[in-house]
């Protein structure tokens, strides 16, 4: 420790593609003071509604989205822990099956915070981050979800 | 009336073939000013009854004060994750 105050890391961005192992990898966030980091991987799943799905096409307000993914840090810190670090983010374009689409680290001293912390981030992204994804199907028709 | 840019996402981007263009709107509540992009996209109408509204990159809520180079956007449901 230098003394010297510093700001926690806290990055979050959006990425063309899926997520690479950079953005999957909490490690970035391991610090001494830090006695747990809690992660939550979104992937891009083969099947929905009883549908095969081939791949997602994400589409996103990207300023407007950059901005949120930076608030939504700050008001998960501002509810469970002013000390906490976090790395966020959500990969638009075109993906596969298997590959990330989303991906929230989330450090802090304690667990129960890095989990809280974690959770809220993910559910609140659900709610208002503005992304949409359309899905594509085994036999070539696509839809965008939730009727967007 | 001010002269706007309005973003199209998704859904309703596809419908209306454009995910942008210049209009004139007038400053209102939420609902009106969605209503009044319905009354220029009628074959769109149903989707924007399902949208919300950002100006200038936030949410917006109540009143919306349209300024000359405000950017408004149409908010289809949102399904990231």
């Amino acid at each position: 420790m230098t003394g010297l105050p510093t700001a926690p890391l806290r990055l979050a961005a959006i990425i063309e593609g899926p997520l690479d192992d950079a953005w999957c990898a909490p490690t970035r966030l391991l610090r001494a003071d830090h006695g747990a980091i809690a992660s939550f991987l979104g992937v891009v799943r083969d099947h929905a509604r009883g549908r095969a799905v081939t791949g997602l096409d994400y589409e996103c307000y990207r300023p407007m989205a950059e901005q949120l993914l930076h608030a939504l840090i700050a008001e998960a810190a501002a509810r469970f822990d002013g000390a906490l670090t976090a790395l966020v983010a959500h990969g638009t374009g075109t993906m596969a099956p298997g590959q990330v689409s989303v991906a929230i680290h989330v450090g802090s001293a304690h667990r129960v915070a890095a989990f809280d912390a974690c959770r809220h981030v993910i559910e609140r992204i659900k709610q208002d981050l503005p992304v949409w994804k359309r899905e594509r199907y085994a036999d070539g028709s696509v839809a965008w979800l939730k009727g967007s | 009336m001010a002269v706007v840019t309005v973003l199209y996402f998704a859904g309703v981007r596809e419908r209306l073939g454009r995910g942008e263009e210049r209009l004139d709107l007038p400053s209102g509540e939420v609902a009106a000013v969605l209503a009044a992009l319905a009354a220029r996209h009628p074959g769109a109408a149903e989707l924007f009854a399902t949208c919300r509204l950002a100006v200038d990159q936030a949410f917006a809520s109540g009143v919306v004060e349209l300024r000359d180079g405000t950017e408004v956007a149409v908010i289809p449901p949102v399904s990231g994750g």
